[in-house]
């Protein structure tokens, strides 16, 4: 009987996570959120407590799994700052300073909640290692664990849309096990070729209370760059790749 | 009945209240794509109040008259970019003018800092003619392997300079495998009366060439120049991050038939052959509390040594008592000797603390670059905000320390405050 009563102890307390793939989800949401290669255009609004705000745009490309610039076009103060991700590395390209100097992910580019982790983010599946965490509400919850320590959060939970394989809400841990901060995707629109995905993000932190962060999509589209675009000497000129 | 009025009303009132949640975060793209015409700039207002050092020996050099225990300086500064595109060439231009009001008088500057046209057959290669500001080696506030530039402020690396008139072509090719890219920067620049007479003083046309190698996540440089205008100069220069937030890097540059201008015991300007070797070794780290520390050692080759220093502080102070000797000093102090690091070895160190308190958009930080042979130093803290959309506000403070006859305590200031404010459009 007390054999009985543990299994079924057991058998409550193990969350209901093991009826998916956690690692196959996890590229499932990459794949839904952007094509391998694209162009995009964001625009960050940092909100401060008193309603302020402040925002910025940014025009973005990517290639494949390492590759990604992006470009300030808004406000006049910041324009023509662009930053360059190839892999673990990254640089920062200032007009006046005229030469790319090499910054690391955890830098705020614009100040606020946002900083170029999310900015300059690859897709989830070459930053971090999925395991299931259990199911909830129409959700499958993941454990996502940073493949290195380049990466900028160490630990990531996320609740993934069952129907639509976009993630909802994830949650950004440091190593020490403190919540870094909380993304809430939203608005799930349709870009057109085929894509499917949250067109807001919205992030508060604890670090920062009071004060939220968003970041607007859109233009997203699959395109095509060469290699050589990704380079320090084509930094000053990636804005000539707009249409 | 009243009920039904309310329902009535939230009906009529959901529309208007999805626009209002739609107009909530709005982002219009057709605001942000390639034109044909691009505009932009800044405008400066800055007010400096400048405390006197009267016994300094450049104080006697810079104020023939008396100098006074302090005096205030006020900068107008209007820059604006301008670019046009037609097909996948641009007409690119970086316009200074700049106005100054300080206890000496007025001056007013005007010029365009660049002016270019530029060409992109492809993602490979650009192809450029006209004046254009080359920016070459890593360092921060440094740069020996600098051979196409103006001289750069070390206390505010950030400003722009003007560039020289140029014609230049870049080929760039990116590889699968440690070699990541290459590319390749050859440069040609004329010296005449008319173009780029100060780059030096023959008149030649100057040759200069960059080869940048990624290799293993390593960014490295290989740059020469060549040509009578001046000195045939040979660099190498590297960057790395060694951790995701520690990046070491490193400038040598090598110089051929190196000559100083230097005074002789009977106070004449007299020129000889120096060290051919200028270096510079430099970290960036960045704390978990978001405090970027920078540190450069540079080491000028064709610096002074205390000695030489020496005489020509002697010679300033004399001016005031002997006015005859006026001519050396001044000729001496255009010759090298006035140079912002005229000496050999120098540190540079930053650090600078992001949103400080939690603060959002405040920054904080100082900095300081200390002379390694007489331990006179500066110390530049300072505070700055750029909350306000387009708007900037920097507030510094240059403290000067040393001794009589040191580098930085014969300059003609004790402390100096700057208040500075810069609005972009």
């Amino acid at each position: 009987m007390q054999f009985v009563i543990l299994f079924m102890s057991l058998a409550m307390a193990v969350p209901a996570h093991a009826g998916f793939d956690a690692t196959a989800i996890l590229k499932e949401v990459d794949e839904r959120m952007a094509p391998a290669s694209y162009e995009m255009y964001r625009k960050l609004i940092n909100i401060e407590p008193d309603g302020k705000r402040k925002e910025f745009v940014l025009y973005t490309v990517k290639k494949g799994t390492d590759k990604m610039v992006a470009l300030f076009l808004d406000p006049p103060s910041e324009k023509g700052r662009s930053t360059l991700r190839l892999g673990d590395n990254l640089w920062l390209y200032i007009p006046n300073v005229g030469k790319p100097i090499r910054i690391t992910s955890l830098q705020s580019v614009v100040g606020g909640v946002f900083n170029n982790a999310d900015i300059m983010r690859l897709d989830f599946s070459d930053e971090y290692t999925a395991s299931a965490a259990g199911e909830e509400d129409g959700r499958y919850i993941l454990e996502l664990k940073a493949r290195g320590p380049a990466v900028a959060y160490d630990r990531l939970k996320m609740w993934v849309d069952k129907q639509t394989r976009v993630p909802l809400t994830i949650e950004a841990y440091a190593a020490s096990g403190l919540l870094i901060k909380t993304l809430h995707y939203s608005d799930i629109k349709d870009f057109g070729h085929g894509i499917v995905r949250p067109a807001k993000l919205i992030t508060d932190s604890p670090l920062y209370k009071g004060y939220q962060s968003v970041m607007l999509f859109d233009g997203i589209r699959p395109r095509e760059f060469a290699d050589e675009v990704f380079t320090l000497d084509y930094l000053p000129r990636v804005g000539e790749l707009r249409q | 009945m009243l009920r039904g009025a309310w329902l009535a009303f939230w009906i009529a009132a959901m529309p208007a209240m999805n626009v209002s949640a739609a107009d909530e975060f709005s982002f219009d793209l057709s605001q942000y794509g390639k034109k044909a015409y691009e505009f932009g700039g800044y405008l400066q207002g800055s007010a400096e109040h400048i405390e006197v050092d009267r016994d300094a020996a450049l104080s006697a050099l810079s104020f023939p008259d008396g100098a006074p225990d302090s005096y205030q300086r006020y900068r107008g500064v209007l820059e604006l970019t301008g670019k046009y595109r037609w097909d996948s060439a641009s007409l690119n231009t970086l316009w200074h003018g700049e106005t100054l009001d300080e206890y000496t008088g007025n001056r007013h500057d005007t010029r365009f800092y660049e002016l270019y046209v530029d060409a992109d057959p492809g993602e490979r290669w650009t192809l450029l003619a006209g004046k254009r500001a080359l920016r070459w080696g890593k360092g921060y506030a440094f740069n020996p392997v600098g051979f196409l530039e103006r001289p750069k402020d070390a206390t505010d690396p950030e400003l722009s300079r003007e560039g020289f008139v140029l014609a230049s072509a870049e080929y760039v090719r990116s590889f699968d495998g440690p070699l990541q890219t290459v590319s390749f920067t050859p440069v040609i620049v004329p010296v005449s009366d008319d173009i780029n007479d100060d780059f030096g003083s023959e008149k030649d046309t100057n040759f200069a060439a960059r080869l940048y190698l990624l290799y293993r996540d390593t960014d490295i440089d290989i740059l020469l120049r060549s040509g009578d205008s001046r000195a045939d100069a040979f660099g190498v220069d590297f960057a790395r991050n060694l951790t995701t937030n520690f990046e070491i890097h490193g400038e040598l540059a090598w110089f051929g038939d190196r000559t100083q201008s230097v005074l002789d015991a009977g106070n004449t300007l007299v020129t000889r052959e120096t060290e051919a070797f200028d270096w510079l070794l430099g970290l960036r780290y960045l704390t978990a509390a978001e405090t970027t520390w920078i540190a450069e050692v540079y080491h000028n080759g064709a610096g002074y040594t205390r000695d030489e220093m020496q005489r020509f502080y002697d010679l300033a102070r004399a001016t005031p008592t002997t006015p005859a000797l006026r001519p050396a000093a001044l000729a001496a102090r255009q010759a090298g000797y006035g140079t912002p690091q005229p000496m050999r070895d120098y540190l540079y160190i930053k650090v600078s603390q992001k949103e400080p308190f939690e603060a959002l958009y405040w920054n904080a930080g100082a900095t300081s670059i200390i002379n390694l042979h007489d331990s006179s130093y500066t110390l530049i803290p300072e505070v700055s905000y750029s909350g306000i959309t387009n708007l900037e506000l920097r507030g510094r403070l240059a403290l000067l320390g040393g001794g009589r006859d040191t580098d930085v305590g014969e300059r003609p200031n004790d402390w100096r405050a700057e208040l500075r404010l810069r609005y972009f459009f």
